[in-house]
């Protein structure tokens, strides 16, 4: 699965809190810290870090199913 | 269904056969058990094979599978368990125990957000805990059997590999949905609050619950993007205007005030057998759960676990069944 890079908008709209709803409890615990970080402190390196640890986590987990719903939730179903 | 509750016999000769456990148990039956391949914790209340059980002889145990490898134990404190989660296989799972009560409990679950790689691999567990009428007069324990001691605090985490065709999968169970009400925010992360922001105005937490007649037992909840995250009242101390935790409550997070839920097994079951997804391998479910929704003698579907006094998917939860599932991939 190739998993979008650090520029893709789609990360900085789930910083922002873009209203979705995941499978794996992971992504939403981890997704969801890390917009609460991001809304403390909305600076360009705070968004960088964030959005770096999401593709870390997504990179490390992409062979779960759950995981690679979650992935086609953000982007819209365009990942393979 | 298979069995999960051993008397203290049975546990001696599966740890002389040197199996590697996970116990759950009161002090008087762990403090009998040889040094070995083994962690636990202390908790005398259970969902055993029969259902909702209290017993101080009986020990819960959890085997290991035998495709797992690389099994390790490793005890943190407060000042390590910083490094949890980084610790943590690249490819397993984890299962830790922390002691109630302990200042590695107060930091584990104020502070676990923050740390190194958070969430990132499975860690799954549970908060020990004592009989509740010798609440205050025992301490919580966790044992790390290799030298078969009580640590009054710590956390003991029993950590795996798994090979590369399967995946360890936690999930929640929880009852409790937000409520349509008052929109809750905190000014300072913490196990207890003074003053909570409600709809943007502040006031004192105490006066809100009490002018709005706010039943305590339901807990409140965070909506992470879809996960129902809980935090349960303990106490709300009107001396001091002060409500506190079983867990804290994070600043910047919006909580809500639970909806009450009734019948709670008949609801469980049908939320079990639609969300697990496979055979769950561990779980535990919150003291909460087993006093309010009276759990002693009921079954909860085939789920059975020690019953505990706070769980762990990622992070502490409360009122919150967690489980996990070995999954193929």
């Amino acid at each position: 699965m190739n998993i979008p890079s650090l520029v893709e908008p789609a990360w900085l709209a789930m910083l922002e809190g873009r209203n979705l709803e995941f499978e794996y409890l992971a992504t939403r615990i981890l997704i969801g810290r890390l917009a609460v970080t991001y809304k403390a402190e909305p600076t360009e390196e705070v968004k960088n870090d964030c959005v770096k640890e999401m593709i870390e986590f997504f990179e490390r987990n992409q062979n779960i199913p759950k995981v690679q719903k979650d992935l086609n939730t953000i982007f819209g179903g365009a990942l393979s | 269904m298979n069995q999960v509750l051993y008397n203290i016999d049975e546990v001696i000769k599966m740890i002389a056969d040197g199996q590697t456990l996970i116990l759950a148990g009161d002090e008087k039956a762990l403090s009998q058990l040889p040094s070995g391949s083994w962690i636990a914790g202390t908790i005398p209340y259970f969902m055993g094979e029969c259902g909702g059980e209290f017993s101080q002889e009986k020990i819960y145990v959890t085997t290991l599978p035998e495709f797992v490898s690389n099994i390790k134990i490793k005890v943190y404190d407060e000042n390590t368990i910083k490094n949890v989660y980084s610790e943590a296989p690249d490819h397993g799972f984890s299962i830790i125990i922390v002691s109630a009560l302990s200042p590695t409990h107060l930091t584990f679950s104020v502070k676990a957000p923050t740390f190194d790689n958070f969430a990132t691999r499975p860690l799954i567990g549970w908060i020990s805990g004592v009989f509740l009428e010798e609440l205050g007069k025992v301490a919580p324990k966790i044992y790390n059997g290799t030298s078969a001691k009580a640590i009054e605090n710590g956390a003991v985490v029993l950590s795996v590999d798994l090979p590369k065709n399967k995946a360890a999968t936690l999930d929640i169970i929880n009852m409790f949905k937000p409520g349509t009400g008052d929109s809750l925010f905190f000014e300072e992360d913490g196990f207890s609050a003074k003053d909570v922001i409600v709809n943007g105005k502040k006031q004192n937490f105490v006066s809100y619950l009490k002018e709005n007649n706010i039943d305590t037992k339901p807990p409140l909840v965070a909506n992470m993007y879809g996960a129902h995250i809980n935090t349960s009242f303990q106490a709300v101390n009107e001396e001091e205007k002060r409500v506190d935790f079983y867990a804290p409550v994070f600043k910047a997070v919006e909580y809500k005030l639970a909806e009450p839920v009734e019948n709670y097994v008949g609801k469980f079951t049908g939320l079990m057998s639609e969300s697990r997804g496979g055979e769950v391998y561990f779980s535990c479910n919150c003291i909460l759960n087993y006093l309010y929704s009276e759990l002693e003698g009921k079954k909860t579907g085939n789920v059975t676990g020690p019953i505990t006094f706070g769980e762990i998917a990622y992070q502490l939860m409360n009122q919150t069944l967690a489980y996990m599932v070995i999954e193929d991939i």
